[in-house]
């Protein structure tokens, strides 16, 4: 019984041990094939054929964490694979990005991109660029917005600048981190408005939030959905939207615009694949998304949230990192 | 309120609503006694099925996972002297001395009762008083933080048992391990020596599966080979499952404590259930008559952090609920679940949609009870796994830890870092350094260096600012009466 047991066991090795080495020969065969015949159009398209991981190099939980949970859950209707999404924050993005970046392009690990890919190589020694990624597509764009306590001495954008001007390094502000695009966009403000601000980074925008809500920094910059509740309950109040549009989700808040500072700035968000990805799996996975982003559940769920839709393909997506690009360049030159 | 509860009631008491706490009950249980996989994987894992749910039904199914899973890291912790979740890193202190007395069916029954009262008690705070206890967690600032970071980590000099200096030395090692990667302010990488994974510097979960439940391992393998009969024979389980009434009464007023530290913490954005467990420990240990019992299978030792760190599951939720602040990651994979369903943190969450938050917190008093039947019940059977031989539970433990290391970042590496660590496990183990101070100090370490840093930016380096607010004040004169007591109490203990 026990012998019968153990010749089974060793079969069934054998066989998957078998099964393995032949996958193993096959593929090595039709690259070769590929190489030979220089890319033959023949080798059928069989992507994908097991789950897919989207690495969210943010904590658990935010609107990051939304944008790309929201997005994996239905898409797996659409691209029909399993999608997990994996949350490996920490070092204001870096961690997650660098695995994303290094990651095999074969189309089965992606990352959820934000403007931090371009930022971090400019300020961090990280082994990655924003070119080291291959962009599938833009689901978000979320303004920032300038957000600070009710009890701080100024309650409206001029009465800031004002404070700023006379009490330079005063002013504490959060951010969700070091070298995140909050923190990139207040470094901006004070470099075009010539003031003095303390920055305060946090481990994730939600800590931030609450700091500014007890009153033990003055104020921060983030997304809307981070400071929807102390919003509400008129525990923090926007003073700026780092926009050239106000928004229906706070209407009294005047864009950057209207008062006079050249700054835009907002998180947009995305999918992308590493850098020499298949195009084929790409422009797949950018149609199977675009898909996901058309569908209704899928929508309501973004609102609920709080977080801004808005579509972008490849080609477009690639322009505006490029923009992002320059415009971070061009601050760190100064 | 009695109109609300009433229709708690009705809502939880639905065929799919029961059948959510007790799958999600046996589903937490099953994954938090399991050593390496945690309350935040087993949450993970079920997001994406609540998504389709009714949201009652969503939120009482993660809520459920969330109770039992922190319970059940006990269970390994008390028999296997190896926490199945790192909440339960505390447990083992009090859990494990008991068992090899022959009491690990009593030690069970014990901690299911303090989870389930710990719970219970963090549920009805968190359903009569959330809103207020929500705007004084706003009032830690940075050098609260700090000031609460180094309180916990002064615990470490009590949980060092005979040689306070081992403790200090395993704290320190903790420290050191815990500057590995970029720095919380600057994002400058530390002994990272070029490489990306160590960036994020060790990753903590297979840091500690490595530390205890490797080593264990390790331990359970040498030491059968080397003598046929080690120790006592632990297989033999004497003692009663239900504690006698007299037993439980005298815990009560060390549970109630603990629940309350718990519910505190838990309360307090980013701390979390693991500092939670050991800060009631060493509170239940300061308050007893029994000092010397503590570590050599006292029960107030192993009530203490289990009442705690359940409790911390309720104060978790009141910042997640009326302020949208997640407290630890926990609750903020729990965030996640709530806005699926369009339901937005806030005072209003509790009028608005009074009916699904009043039905979660009554779940949760149902998915306790059933935690401590469940423990009651299930003792006897959870003790046959000492009957297994060393020989075999020794591998069964390693694998299990490989499993659960790999499983976090699905990432071979994490399997070394923890292999690594269940060696030096074993190293310190063999040697008389406890385990616990280094747990602490890699929770802790990382917390007390950035809301330093925070705390000097808004000072403008003004270090006086941790000594002019009161609840700093506070957790710093605790955290130097914490830090000396154990040396004071050696040294006489010396003289007599």
């Amino acid at each position: 019984m026990k012998k019968n047991l153990l010749k089974g066991l060793m079969a069934l090795t054998l066989a998957l041990l078998l099964i393995t080495l032949a996958g193993c020969g096959q593929e090595e065969a039709s690259t070769n094939e590929e190489t030979n015949e220089g890319g033959s159009p023949e080798t059928t398209f069989n992507y994908p054929t097991k789950p897919i991981t989207i690495i969210n190099p943010f904590s658990a939980g935010g609107p990051a964490d939304n944008t790309s949970r929201f997005l994996a859950h239905h898409a797996e209707d659409y691209v029909g694979t399993s999608i997990v999404v994996e949350n490996r924050d920490g070092g204001s993005g870096t961690i997650g990005q660098t695995a994303g970046a290094n990651a095999d392009p074969d189309g089965y690990t992606l990352t959820l991109i934000t403007s931090s890919i371009v930022s971090n190589p400019l300020f961090n020694n990280v082994t990655y660029t924003h070119e080291s990624f291959e962009p599938i597509i833009m689901t978000v764009n979320d303004p920032f917005y300038l957000v600070v306590n009710p009890d701080a001495p100024f309650d409206d954008i001029e009465s800031f600048m004002k404070y700023a001007k006379e009490n330079p390094g005063q002013i504490t502000l959060g951010s969700s981190g070091t070298d995140t695009v909050p923190a990139f966009t207040l470094r901006e403000l004070a470099l075009e408005e010539d003031i003095d601000i303390t920055m305060i980074p946090h481990d994730g925008e939600a800590y931030a939030v609450a700091a500014a809500a007890g009153g033990h920094i003055d104020g921060l910059v983030g997304n809307f959905s981070g400071f929807e509740s102390q919003f509400n309950s008129g525990q923090l109040k926007p003073i700026l939207i780092f926009d050239n549009e106000r928004s229906e989700l706070a209407p009294d808040v005047p864009t950057s615009e209207e008062a006079g500072i050249d700054i835009i700035s907002g998180s947009w968000r995305g999918i992308a694949a590493p850098a020499g990805t298949d195009p084929e799996v790409v422009a797949y996975l950018h149609e199977k998304f675009k898909e996901t982003t058309e569908n209704e559940e899928y929508q309501n769920q973004m609102k609920n949230a709080g977080i801004d839709m808005s579509y972008r393909g490849p080609e477009d997506f690639k322009e505006i990192i490029q923009d992002t690009y320059n415009r971070y360049d061009m601050f760190t030159q100064e | 309120m009695v109109d609300v509860w009433l229709g708690a009631f009705a809502t939880v008491f639905t065929v799919p609503n029961i059948l959510a706490i007790l799958l999600g009950v046996l589903f937490g249980v099953f994954t938090g006694s399991l050593p390496g996989l945690s309350s935040t994987m087993a949450l993970a894992i079920l997001i994406p099925f609540t998504f389709t749910m009714d949201p009652a039904t969503g939120l009482i199914l993660l809520g459920a996972v969330y109770s039992a899973s922190v319970y059940a890291g006990s269970l390994s912790a008390i028999l296997l002297n190896t926490p199945g979740t790192p909440s339960a890193a505390a447990t083992v202190l009090d859990g494990y001395p008991l068992t090899r007395q022959g009491l690990s069916a009593k030690a069970i029954g014990i901690s299911a009762i303090a989870s389930g009262i710990g719970g219970i008690i963090s549920v009805i705070i968190l359903s009569t008083v959330a809103p207020f206890l929500a705007l004084q967690s706003l009032r830690f600032g940075a050098p609260e933080y700090f000031a609460l970071a180094i309180f916990g980590l002064t615990i470490i000099s009590s949980l060092a048992g005979k040689n306070p200096w081992k403790g200090l030395l395993a704290g320190g090692l903790g420290i050191v391990i815990a500057t590995v990667g970029m720095d919380p302010i600057q994002g400058y990488p530390r002994y990272t020596f070029g490489r990306a994974e160590l960036l994020e510097g060790f990753a903590l979960i297979p840091v500690l599966i490595g530390l205890f439940s490797a080593s264990q391992a390790f331990h359970l393998m040498i030491s059968s080979k080397s003598s046929k009969s080690s120790g006592p024979d632990i297989s033999n389980v004497t003692g009663n499952v239900l504690p006698r009434l007299k037993e439980i009464r005298k815990l009560l007023p060390n549970i109630a404590r603990s629940s309350i530290i718990g519910t505190g913490i838990g309360i307090i954005p980013g701390v979390g259930t693991d500092p939670a467990a050991f800060i009631a420990y060493n509170e239940a240990k300061r308050w007893s008559k029994e000092k010397e019992k503590f570590g050599k299978g006292s029960l107030h030792g192993l009530a203490a952090p289990e009442a705690s760190n359940n409790a911390v599951t309720g104060g978790s939720l009141i910042p997640l609920l009326t302020l949208g602040i997640p407290g630890n990651a926990v609750s903020a994979v729990f965030l996640g679940g709530l806005l699926i369903h369009g339901l937005r943190p806030g005072a209003e969450l509790f009028t608005a949609s009074g009916d699904i938050v009043y039905a979660l917190f009554f779940s949760l008093f149902v998915a306790n009870i059933l935690v401590i039947i469940i423990g009651l019940s299930g003792a006897r059977v959870f003790s046959k796994v000492l009957v297994v031989k060393p020989v075999v539970l020794g591998p069964i433990i390693l694998l299990l830890s490989i499993v659960g290391s790999f499983a976090i970042g699905n990432n071979y590496y994490d399997i070394w870092v923890m292999l690594a660590f269940g060696v030096i496990g074993y190293m310190l183990r063999k040697y008389g350094f406890p385990l616990a101070p280094i747990v602490l100090a890699l929770i802790l370490g990382p917390k007390a260096e950035q809301s330093f840093s925070q705390s000097m930016l808004i000072s403008q380096n003004d270090w006086t600012i941790f000594f002019t607010r009161p609840i700093s004040v506070t957790f710093l004169v605790l955290a130097i009466i914490t830090f000396i007591t154990p040396f004071i109490l050696d040294r006489r203990a010396k003289n007599s």
